[in-house]
């Protein structure tokens, strides 16, 4: 086993809505090894957006993180001050997020922007040459010309390098990539993901991927885990969560995607909605949608059981699914 | 079945600002209408043997050079200052949001005229042009109104046109065209009470920027002709005596502002209401 | 080199606007009843004087002709001349404005002065305490009457506790700025509030944006992300109310000088109307909009600068 780069332990976020609180993270446990990408995988609203956000500690009022740590490098990095942060974020763990027009100021310079993260012991040449290589790396064509323009006059995907160019211009060992493709054309979704896979080979860093998409995770990371309501439900590497899933969701959620070869097959979606985190169900958060549930489901939270090394299930039953080889498991619903 | 509803749905969406404006509105609504209620004096009365006497428990506001009693004529100012904020408001209102449901409509060269209009009358400052228009008419309320009118209708025409121009693409209107209704009939029937909303309730706080303006032009001795008790014209009366006599100009001043307050208050929880109601 | 050609040409567009108001202004001026000579002269004109002013303006010639004959004389800045302070227009005009320019000026500073920090303060920290503190003085500062407000200064400031003048302008430098500070602070309260209120709401929903948690996650300080991705977002949706306020404010300014005694353009017009010099009010209004005009195209410019999304064409 490889160093351990971050590990969150216990971690519970919660935002205020009138006098409830919401745990948008409710518990949250995993490691991510150096040079690994581990993929956050879920639907809209699970909490993979909060769980990295918490990580980098841009959880604003009325949103809280409540308790837990998050260990970087043998050190707990939640609850750091204003002043500790900025020795953090950019240099060791920086982030992309999903609508790269929101995400880059309107009215400053794609230079301005690389060179604002750009440490301040450079002159203001070296800086800027500096920002040139980077725009490069990302795959920005001339790049000396280019990064006197604002961001409304990048297209879609040149937006998206330029983001990932001024996230990475400080060489953080920690990528936090929330949802970077989503908003993207599915060619250039296709070209970003492989941007992102060599620069963290180049760069020998590790990323957090947070993807609602199978497809993307499949190609992307090496480990996953599978969150539910504020809960991982599921983690392994990708190849045994895609070969043998172990919780009803994950099944779920891969009997939702298409595959190749498989014909007239058709797709089953998951029944019922999410559930709405104010009003979440008692024991398993999954039992009201799921097939196998019984009353030990509602009891309590499961918990997380090894079915084999480094493979983790949520669930009180899943011989249930991977009784049955593979996939198949799946189908025998 | 339906009304009951919505007027449940009202109810419910009540919130204390509105319910605490509102009486004070509708006290402020009963003064204007019986005046005589809530004082003895008369506000022409002089009395010379009563002359600019400090408040007492006789004059709450104490009596101005001529002797009037100061609490009567601002009771008596209360339905001048009213009437004028109502309707200087409502005629804008009305030709603001008739101009801007058609030119927004219509579209086409309608629109492009009434925006030119628009354009050039923005090209003056609001007391600017009233200014201008009393000095061409000449001084007094009517001449006041009809310069308010004619200025005032620009704020309506810009909201209502917006609107518009947004909800002429909705489904319902393009159901109406297919279903054959008359323009006129999709435009007043169906559009209007859908976009009108944001004129109420700037009509509403139009009112007071309104009596404002007015009371402000009374003040410059350009509305109302001298004995009417209307706020800023009392204000103005007071403005010689100041140094000795504070009492006459403070207290119109005072209810003015107060009312002011009330009715931006009124609007503003109205508009909450609104939203609330529709969701948004 | 593109600002240049731009400002050119909207300097350019301003003409035929301003064609149209000197139409406007001059025809407005017609519709008031009476011979226009006589308005102009004055009631004790001779005979003689008024028949040459007559065939000059050519008051027996068609409309369009009187017309033609006011625009030339407006190209050549001739404004006439005010018949009760018997001055040409245009020098009354250039006199009094320095009180106007200078009131305005300082209302302005006083307002962003005081708006400014005010807006950011209640927008970062929410709708506390502070942000309803913020929000009732809005309130009455907007439903106040200024008029009345300023005689209420003037009562207490200036006859109770003399710290400032009555009323007039004074004749050196410190009098003058000692006399306009009263004026254009109570001038300044309702501007001050809508611009907090506008800051404040434009700082909540600049801070909601993933550009200043961008920013924050390169690892700048709150410092830099203020001043670089906060400010300078806030600051562009800020120009345009500001702009629109200084209009207000040159209106406001009648009312103000009114009540302060000072000898402004404000004033000058309030007696133009008040004595039916025609002559005056007629060239003043038309100078107001041309003040206006090039309000509105400094906005534009600034705001070409301010924000880079707005292309010049």
């Amino acid at each position: 086993m490889s160093e351990i780069l971050l590990e969150v332990k216990n971690l519970r976020t919660y935002f205020k809505s009138g006098r409830d609180k919401v745990y948008a993270v409710d518990g949250v446990n995993f490691t991510v090894e150096k040079g690994e990408v581990f993929g956050l995988i879920g639907e809209s609203g699970c909490g993979k957006s909060a769980t990295c956000r918490s990580i980098i500690g841009l959880i604003h009022p009325p949103a809280k993180i409540e308790s837990g740590e998050v260990i970087y490098k043998g050190r707990d990095i939640a609850g750091l001050s204003g002043r500790e942060w900025e020795e953090i974020r950019g240099k060791e763990i920086g982030m992309i997020f999903q609508e790269p027009m929101d995400t880059l100021n309107p009215v400053m310079k794609i230079k301005d922007q690389i060179c604002d993260a750009i440490s301040d012991a450079m002159t203001d040449e070296e800086k800027t040459r500096k920002a040139a290589e980077i725009l490069r790396t990302v795959g920005i064509a001339s790049p000396e010309k280019r990064m006197e323009a604002f961001p409304h006059e990048y297209s879609g995907g040149m937006r998206q390098r330029a983001m990932i160019a001024i996230a990475l211009a400080a060489k953080p060992s920690l990528l936090l990539a929330d949802e970077p493709t989503t908003a993207l054309d599915v060619t250039i979704q296709t070209q970003i993901i492989k941007l992102l896979s060599d620069l963290k080979k180049a760069m020998g860093m590790s990323m957090i991927l947070v993807t609602h998409d199978l497809g993307v995770a499949a190609q992307t990371c090496d480990r996953v885990a599978v969150m539910y309501a504020g809960n991982i439900m599921e983690t392994a590497d990708i190849y045994t969560i895609f070969d043998s899933p172990s919780h009803p969701y994950t099944c779920g959620l891969m009997m939702s995607l298409p595959k190749t070869g498989q014909k007239n097959k058709k797709l089953t979606p998951i029944k019922g909605n999410p559930p709405n985190l104010s009003d979440k169900p008692k024991g398993c958060p999954f039992s009201p949608r799921c097939d196998f549930s019984d009353s030990l489901c509602v009891k309590g939270l499961p918990e997380m059981a090894e079915i084999s090394t480094g493979h983790f299930s949520r669930c009180l039953r899943p011989e249930v699914l991977s009784g049955k080889a593979g996939v198949t498991g799946c189908d025998s619903r | 079945m339906e009304n009951t509803g919505r007027l449940l749905n009202f109810f419910r969406n009540c919130n204390q600002e509105f319910i605490v404006s509102s009486l004070i509105l509708l006290l402020i609504i009963t003064v204007a209408i019986f005046p005589a209620w809530f004082t003895r004096y008369d506000p022409y009365e002089q009395n010379m043997e009563a002359l600019m006497q400090p408040p007492s428990a006789g004059h709450f506001f104490g009596t101005d050079n001529f002797g009037r009693d100061c609490y009567s004529r601002v009771i008596y100012g209360t339905r001048v200052d009213l009437v004028i904020g109502v309707l200087a408001t409502a005629v804008p209102f009305l030709t603001g949001v008739f101009i801007g449901l058609v030119s927004g409509y219509f579209g086409g060269k309608i629109d492009a005229v009434m925006m030119r209009i628009l354009d050039i009358t923005t090209a003056f400052p609001f007391t600017v042009l009233i200014i201008l228009i009393v000095s061409i008419l000449g001084t007094g309320m009517r001449n006041l109104y009809i310069a308010i009118w004619l200025v005032g209708w620009r704020e309506y025409a810009k909201l209502s046109r917006s609107e518009v121009l947004v909800e002429k693409n909705a489904e319902y209107v393009q159901a109406a065209k297919v279903l054959g209704f008359s323009n006129a009939r999709i435009l007043f029937r169906h559009i209007m009470p859908n976009v009108v909303q944001s004129s109420v309730v700037y009509g509403i706080t139009d009112i007071m920027l309104c009596m404002l303006t007015a009371a402000g032009m009374s003040f410059m001795g350009l509305g109302v002709e001298v004995p009417t008790p209307e706020w800023g014209a009392i204000i103005s009366e007071g403005r010689p005596f100041m140094a000795y006599a504070w009492w006459i100009s403070t207290f119109p001043g005072i209810v003015l502002m107060l009312t002011g307050i009330t009715i931006n208050v009124f609007g503003s929880s109205v508009s909450r209401m609104m939203k609330q109601m529709h969701g948004r | 080199m593109q600002q240049v050609k731009y400002i050119f040409n909207r300097i350019l567009q301003m003409f035929p606007v301003l064609i149209v108001i000197s139409f406007i202004v001059f025809g407005s001026m017609r519709l008031i009843p009476g011979d226009p000579a006589v308005k102009m002269l004055g009631d004790k004109a001779t005979e003689e004087t008024l028949a040459a002013l007559r065939a000059k303006m050519g008051l027996d010639k068609p409309f369009l002709v009187q017309y033609l004959y006011y625009l030339k004389q407006t190209a050549k800045l001739d404004f006439g001349n005010s018949i009760y302070l018997k001055q040409s227009v245009l020098s009354l005009f250039l006199e009094k404005s320095v009180v106007t320019v200078s009131l305005t000026v300082l209302t302005a500073f006083f307002s962003v002065l005081i708006s400014f920090p005010l807006g950011f303060y209640a927008g970062i920290h929410g709708d506390g305490r502070f942000g309803r503190l913020v929000s009732s003085l809005s309130l009455i500062f907007t439903s106040v009457p200024i008029f009345w407000l300023g005689l209420l200064m003037l009562m207490l400031l200036a006859l109770r506790f003399p710290v400032f003048p009555v009323g007039g302008w004074g004749t050196s430098f410190m009098e003058h700025l000692h006399s306009l500070i009263l004026p254009s602070f109570v001038g300044s309260l309702s501007t001050m509030t809508l611009i907090i209120r506008n800051i404040q709401a434009s700082v909540v929903n600049v801070l909601k944006k993933d550009y200043v948690d961008f920013a924050y996650s390169k690892g700048l300080s709150a410092r830099k992300v203020t001043s670089g991705y906060i400010m300078r977002n806030v600051l562009v949706s800020t120009v345009t109310l500001l702009s629109i306020r200084i209009t207000g404010l040159l209106g406001g300014s009648v009312v103000i000088e009114s009540v302060f005694a000072l000898p402004g353009i404000g004033s000058l017009l309030l007696t133009g109307v008040l004595s039916r010099d025609y002559t005056l009010v007629q060239g003043l209004v038309f100078l107001f909009g041309v003040i206006v005009l090039v309000i509105n195209l400094l906005t534009d410019i600034s705001y070409s600068f301010l924000d880079p999304r707005v292309t010049l064409k």
